[in-house]
């Protein structure tokens, strides 16, 4: 039982520090849910059109409603996407912000990396120069 | 006797299904993607799955962080496509199927996979995506929707998530949830989500070809050493988002002797490497697809 309960620590542990080992990456475990809870709990409320609404006519006053605290809501107002990533926002929710202003993730991706949208691109574009060429059923053996 | 008669394998990017809303699937951008896509609607076609069971996380829909299921069925007799914060996609309803859901609740529950229960649930582009590339879409292509679903939740999102061998097994209990409900129905899973990607942080844009490339070879031969991959290592690998691979561990499951009949992977849909795969049991009389 001991032996398994060190199996068991050891594979937590080790997952957590591979992901923390991960430049730009900040693993969504449950310290970071709870962090910048408020600003996660505003962004699911952007799932109607009655709340969005609410929120373009004083986007102030809506994120005090949540409890979002200022140095949160500067971000939000300034869309600062990255900031929010690093001050506990999960993607899934702080996207919810973005698709308001109609921005695509491929905007929020390259804010994140601090390049402009065709930079950006270009990066993405890099990963399929190193593909192989695509696998069709007549090329992929049996 | 319910048959698992198959699985498909596919990314679910949002904008992959607004592609297909918005009728640019022959862009320049989009076409090799879809084009890719094509042989599988025919397989799916050819296995006329009955019901399909959609293995796919919820992105922040019906799952907030107040409460996150580790495993979660839908058991309603319906569900739409919802709103994320940009409206729900112009797709018709699915209809669900009831007693299949809660005969799947009691068996795997049984079987010690203790499955948080929704009678009330939309479903977003983790599940209306596949759903469209497998079957057609949106309304107009598809005006209803030629299988009925069992929407299955895996959480992805906030960790700890489920271990990649614990989605294998539920996926071998799913099997044999399916081969013991007494109806004769032909049910395919659609596991969903993946291949590498990343979302958030400064690494967002983060690919890796040869990793997905590798899942892809293990997936019908050697399930059990992609199971092994610790979790971590597949956020290293694939992404802090491309974890969801798991997802496809329990589609994976499902099948005994796998075999593909089908593949095709893209890079990039938006931000993410698109894979998509189709797969019987070697015994099926579709092991021929595409041979």
């Amino acid at each position: 039982m001991a032996q398994d309960n060190d199996d068991i620590s050891a594979r937590i542990a080790q997952d957590k520090a591979t992901a923390r080992s991960l430049e730009g990456t900040y693993l969504f475990d449950g310290a970071r849910s709870g962090v910048n809870y408020p600003l996660n709990k505003m962004c699911m409320s952007l799932t109607s059109d009655a709340n969005r609404k609410d929120f373009a006519a004083d986007e102030d006053a809506y994120c005090d409603r949540y409890g979002v605290s200022p140095e949160t809501k500067a971000m939000v107002l300034a869309r600062d996407w990255i900031g929010l990533i690093r001050s506990g926002g999960n993607i899934y929710y702080v996207f919810k912000l973005a698709a308001i202003d109609h921005v695509s993730m491929q905007h929020v991706g390259a804010q994140q990396n601090a390049m402009s949208l065709d930079e950006f691109r270009a990066k993405l574009n890099g990963f399929k120069d190193a593909d192989r060429p695509q696998i069709t059923p007549e090329t992929k053996g049996s | 006797m319910a048959k698992l008669v198959g699985a498909v394998t596919t990314s679910h990017v949002p904008s992959i299904g607004i592609a297909m809303d918005k009728g640019i699937t022959q862009d320049d951008y989009w076409k090799p993607l879809f084009d890719g896509y094509l042989p599988a609607k025919e397989f799916v076609k050819e296995l006329a799955p009955d019901v399909t069971i959609v293995v796919y996380n919820d992105h922040g829909l019906e799952v907030f962080l107040d409460r996150v299921p580790t495993f979660g069925i839908g058991a309603a007799a319906g569900y739409e496509s919802g709103d994320e914060g940009w409206g729900p996609r112009p797709i018709p309803p699915f209809l669900g199927h009831p007693d299949l859901s809660w005969h799947l609740i009691e068996q795997l529950v049984a079987r010690e996979f203790d499955m948080t229960m929704f009678q009330e649930m939309k479903v977003d582009h983790g599940f209306t995506v596949p759903m469209s590339v497998a079957f057609g879409g949106p309304a107009g292509e598809v005006d209803e929707w030629p299988t009925k679903v069992v929407p299955l939740t895996v959480n992805t999102i906030q960790f700890p998530l489920p271990q990649p061998a614990r989605c294998l097994k539920l996926g071998q209990a799913i099997r044999k949830a399916v081969e013991a409900y007494p109806e004769d129905l032909r049910i395919m899973v659609l596991g969903t989500g993946g291949m590498s990607h990343q979302l958030q942080g400064e690494r967002a844009g983060f690919m890796q070809p040869p990793f997905d490339r590798m899942f892809l070879d293990k997936f019908a031969p050697e399930p059990e050493e992609l199971a092994k991959i610790p979790l971590g290592d597949y956020m290293k690998s694939a992404g802090h988002e491309g974890a969801e691979l798991i997802m496809w561990l329990v589609a994976r499951g499902a099948l005994n002797d796998a075999r593909e009949v089908y593949r095709h992977y893209h890079v990039s849909a938006s931000l993410t490497a698109a894979g998509l795969g189709c797969y019987v049991d070697a015994e099926s009389p579709h092991a021929a697809f595409a041979a």
